[in-house]
């Protein structure tokens, strides 16, 4: 079955173990883009259809895992955003929970917290601050694969960092850098 | 570093980004600049446990029914064929499907990967049901027909209009089932029928949609004839001609 892998290109096997081993982190980078989690599981089905489709476009060799977060990506900016927000669901509402703070997640408490806090920022700004800070993408990397100047990374975190710092001290009245970030 | 705002210097002297001229450079400001100093407090306050929670997160993924789904995607990487989805029957499945079979539809036919689609042409529910509809073949609609009265029945309370045997009934058509769905959170109640061997399906969505006459057009290959009147919308859809599709809807406007 494996036999075949490697040289030429991908395999639609590897393609699809690929995809089992990062279900997960897929649906966790759909749900910072669209802070929904039906929309995050379609996402991900919607990106496997398709990274099982184009299995000849992967070359074998490079990361499967950004390739395939570029999959959701594309289908999130290009389809299913671009509809929800003609339909006037394009907007986050900040007071949804979308994590229990602590009944689901086992670790502790501040967990959902710190999810909370990061699902009110923008897009921009969670889908950001999930690359770099949670999937360790470097600042070029990250630029590189969101097609931005690395200074645009670099005022996204800041903007993030802002508001978070202003949410866990909100008397401390510093000028924030939100909605700086594009 | 390419951009120069001090605020993003310290962002990227937090998170290490910085060589080592520009990091000696800004500690050496930081130093001397009480402001600046405060500045950094306030982003390093900012830099909460990310990693931590977010791998936390992980935990509350769906894994075994995204797994379950992507084992349904058929070996050949096409997709698993619609017979198969509905052959599981029950309402719930049906709702989950939905997704499933949305994405296939809508997934499947564009060309380019990263190519943007044609988006001011898929922006209705229209466009889900025919991007579904389109997958039907004869074999989708094997098998006999369920409890119509039943499940008209539930689809009625759940829509608020008077669905049944009568009022569903179409000439020459034969209904094989009706089934929940759902688009966007509204509920989508889906009527199917043979038209010969042509899938044709009925579909009312409860919504606040504008009212509107019947008019026909063509989505995905599918012909579509839709309608919408008391805050619903109405739609018959199939690999049918529009004059077909057209006939079918007045037929129905008649009597919703």
């Amino acid at each position: 079955m494996a036999r075949r892998r490697g040289v030429r290109m991908a395999s639609r096997d590897e393609i699809r173990a690929g995809l089992t081993e990062n279900l997960a982190r897929l649906w966790r980078y759909g749900l910072a883009l669209s802070a929904a989690r039906d929309t995050a599981e379609d996402l991900v089905q919607a990106t496997a259809l398709r990274a099982l489709e184009r299995a000849e476009q992967f070359q074998s060799g490079t990361r499967l895992d950004r390739w395939l977060f570029a999959i959701l990506r594309s289908i999130w900016l290009n389809e299913i955003r671009a509809r929800r927000i003609r339909e006037g669901q394009g907007f986050v509402d900040p007071d949804q929970v979308l994590f229990s703070d602590g009944a689901e997640i086992e670790t502790n408490i501040f967990t959902g917290q710190v999810l909370n806090a990061v699902h009110r920022l923008p897009e921009a700004q969670r889908e950001t601050v999930l690359l770099v800070y949670v999937e360790g993408l470097s600042y070029a990397e990250a630029a590189e694969f969101l097609g931005t100047p690395i200074g645009t990374i670099m005022s996204r975190l800041a903007a993030a960092r802002s508001a978070l710092a202003k949410l866990r001290s909100p008397d401390s009245a510093a000028p924030s850098a939100r909605g700086t970030a594009k | 570093m390419m951009d120069e705002t001090d605020e993003n210097r310290l962002v990227a002297l937090l998170d290490n980004q910085l060589d080592e001229a520009a990091r000696r450079a800004l500690e050496a400001r930081l130093a001397a600049e009480p402001e600046l100093r405060a500045r950094y407090q306030r982003l390093a306050a900012g830099g909460l446990p990310f990693a931590r929670a977010f791998d936390a997160a992980l935990a509350e993924a769906p894994a075994a029914r995204m797994r379950a789904r992507l084992d349904s995607v058929g070996g050949d990487a096409r997709p698993a064929p619609p017979r198969r989805r509905w052959t599981a029957g029950a309402a719930a499945a049906a709702i989950v499907l939905f997704g499933a079979g949305w994405a296939v539809g809508r997934y499947i036919s564009p060309p380019g990967l990263l190519a943007p689609m044609a988006s001011a042409e898929r922006d209705t529910w229209r466009d889900a049901v025919a991007s579904y509809v389109a997958l039907y073949t004869r074999e989708t609609f094997a098998g006999g027909a369920r409890d119509e009265a039943a499940a008209l029945a539930r689809l009625s309370q759940a829509l608020g209009v008077a669905l049944t045997p009568d009022t569903i009934a179409l000439p020459d058509l034969t209904f094989k089932w009706a089934d929940m769905l759902a688009y966007e959170g509204a509920p989508l109640g889906q009527v199917a029928y043979l038209d010969g061997g042509d899938p044709v399906v009925f579909c009312i969505i409860r919504d606040s949609q504008k009212e509107a006459p019947v008019k026909a057009e063509t989505r995905e290959g599918v012909a579509i004839a839709s309608w919408a009147r008391g805050g619903h919308g109405f739609l018959v859809g199939g690999r049918i001609s529009p004059k077909r599709a057209t006939e079918l809807a007045e037929t129905l406007a008649a009597r919703f």
